[in-house]
């Protein structure tokens, strides 16, 4: 009998994917400190979770001078460690867009059955690339736009314009860390959210939907006439 | 002659959490039509497992009494409707009790109409008729409950034969961790030939509980119809 042979063996991932800012400027007032202390927290917080229903996998793409994958999407319990961010260059934004497009696009890496990822994007200053296009093409894909997405503005000088336009999360506004212990924070708070989207007992459902009764409105040719 | 299959089992996070199998499934065989309904409740909701079970009567009751060639809508329409006005007389809400729909509606000669609203997969030995999209993730569904749009629907037909005997109804729990639905259909449809339901639905109950997905969580359910040589 061979009918298992047609059930996957590999569990559904929930992927959590970071854009990180690792520009020069992330390297004053120990911003860049905070930023490998708190990703190596959530790691291993992830990889701690006993009792997941989803695998959460971790990704970490860099801009700081150019952009690159730092870690590929990666079971979080199979991350033995996290090389340490460097914080050097301009904020070369569009190019991390465009790495974060193809990982998410990438039908091998991110399969249809994964449950709908997490991308945060964390910034403490203005794109020194000509970032629109990529940007733009980012948070408009189709895959981009069912994933939530969540903003870390960091310190005075962060686009906050550009920030604000990458979080969708109407839970969640843009976050504002004026310090680097406020880096923390915003990170103890996605492991807190993630993990437990992780245990819940749906999974499979959207992060922190707020599941309102459906809309009244005027009803529209597709529309059923239902009394609800 | 048709060959009826159809099981249900409870999830492992269902079981740890001490609720109830949110899944229903049912059927009905007449002496002219016959019909498959897979209804998965939706997890968060606080009387998923009333919604699916309600939607499975509602279906069954409406499609008993209406005519195999009334136009879809309007058959949604009707037991949509049903469903409504059956949670109202429980005092339940609509969206406390969320379900996703999958349904085959066939005559023993083996033509059928299918109707999905909401994640599983509707498939044959040689098609699945399931719209799907590459770009979705496993999360994003809808039911009878927060759907109000016909466009939400997939609806069709098709027929059974001799090169395709079979019809399979299964929910995510069950598609979202199967790799080629129509070879799956077929293998079963194979398997099930030369045994009893009752055996069959015994291997697959086992198959469930011991599904080799890692941290598979979800209800499972199934339900099949196969055309069979034997008259």
């Amino acid at each position: 009998m061979t009918l298992k042979k047609f059930v996957a063996n590999k569990p559904r991932a929930l992927p959590v994917i970071i854009l990180a800012d690792t520009s020069g400027s992330m390297s004053i007032d120990g911003k860049i400190n905070s930023l490998n202390q708190s990703l190596k927290d959530m790691i291993k917080s992830f990889a701690q979770e006993g009792r997941s229903r989803a695998e959460i996998n971790v990704a970490v793409i860099t801009f700081g001078g150019q952009a690159e994958v730092h870690l590929d999407l990666t079971p979080a319990y199979q991350i033995e460690q996290l090389e340490e961010l460097q914080a050097t260059g301009g904020t070369p934004l569009g190019q991390a867009c465009l790495l974060a497009k193809e990982l998410i696009e990438n039908k091998e890496i991110l399969p249809s059955r994964s449950y709908r990822p997490v991308i945060i994007l964390l910034s403490d200053g203005h794109p020194t690339d000509n970032y629109s296009s990529a940007f733009n093409e980012l948070i408009n894909s189709d895959r981009a736009k069912k994933a939530t997405r969540l903003a870390l503005s960091i310190g005075a000088d962060a686009d906050d314009s550009v920030l604000g336009d990458f979080n969708n999360d109407i839970e969640a506004p843009l976050f504002y860390a004026k310090n680097a212990s406020d880096i923390h924070r915003f990170f103890r708070a996605v492991t807190m959210s993630v993990s437990n989207h992780s245990k819940s007992q749906a999974p499979n459902e959207p992060m922190k939907l707020d599941f309102a009764e459906v809309a009244e409105g005027e009803l529209v040719e597709d529309d059923f006439e239902l009394d609800f | 002659m048709l060959k009826l299959i159809k099981t249900s089992v409870i999830g492992p996070g269902h079981i740890s959490d001490n609720l109830p199998n949110q899944d229903a499934i049912g059927h009905f065989i007449s002496n002219e039509y016959w019909a498959i309904v897979v209804c998965d409740g939706m997890g968060s909701r606080i009387h998923a497992d009333i919604g699916s079970i309600i939607a499975i009567q509602s279906i069954k009751a409406v499609l008993k009494k209406s005519d195999f060639d009334a136009p879809s809508k309007t058959v949604i329409a009707e037991f949509y409707q049903h469903w409504l006005n059956t949670l109202k007389q429980h005092a339940i809400k609509p969206n406390d009790a969320v379900t996703t729909v999958l349904i085959a509606w066939g005559d023993h000669q083996g033509r059928f109409r299918f109707f999905q609203l909401g994640d599983g997969v509707i498939c044959t030995t040689k098609k699945n008729y399931t719209k799907t999209s590459i770009d979705e993730f496993s999360n994003l569904t809808t039911g009878l409950g927060l759907s109000k749009q016909y466009g939400d629907w997939t609806v069709g037909h098709g027929a059974l034969s001799a090169q395709d005997k079979a019809i399979l109804l299964m929910t995510d729990g069950i598609s979202e961790d199967i790799t080629e639905h129509c070879e799956f259909t077929e293998a079963l449809a194979t398997y099930s030939s030369n045994k009893s339901p009752r055996r069959v639905k015994k291997h697959l109950k086992d198959m469930f509980v011991s599904w080799p997905t890692p941290f598979h969580t979800d209800d499972k359910s199934l339900a099949m119809v196969i055309l069979n040589d034997k008259k």
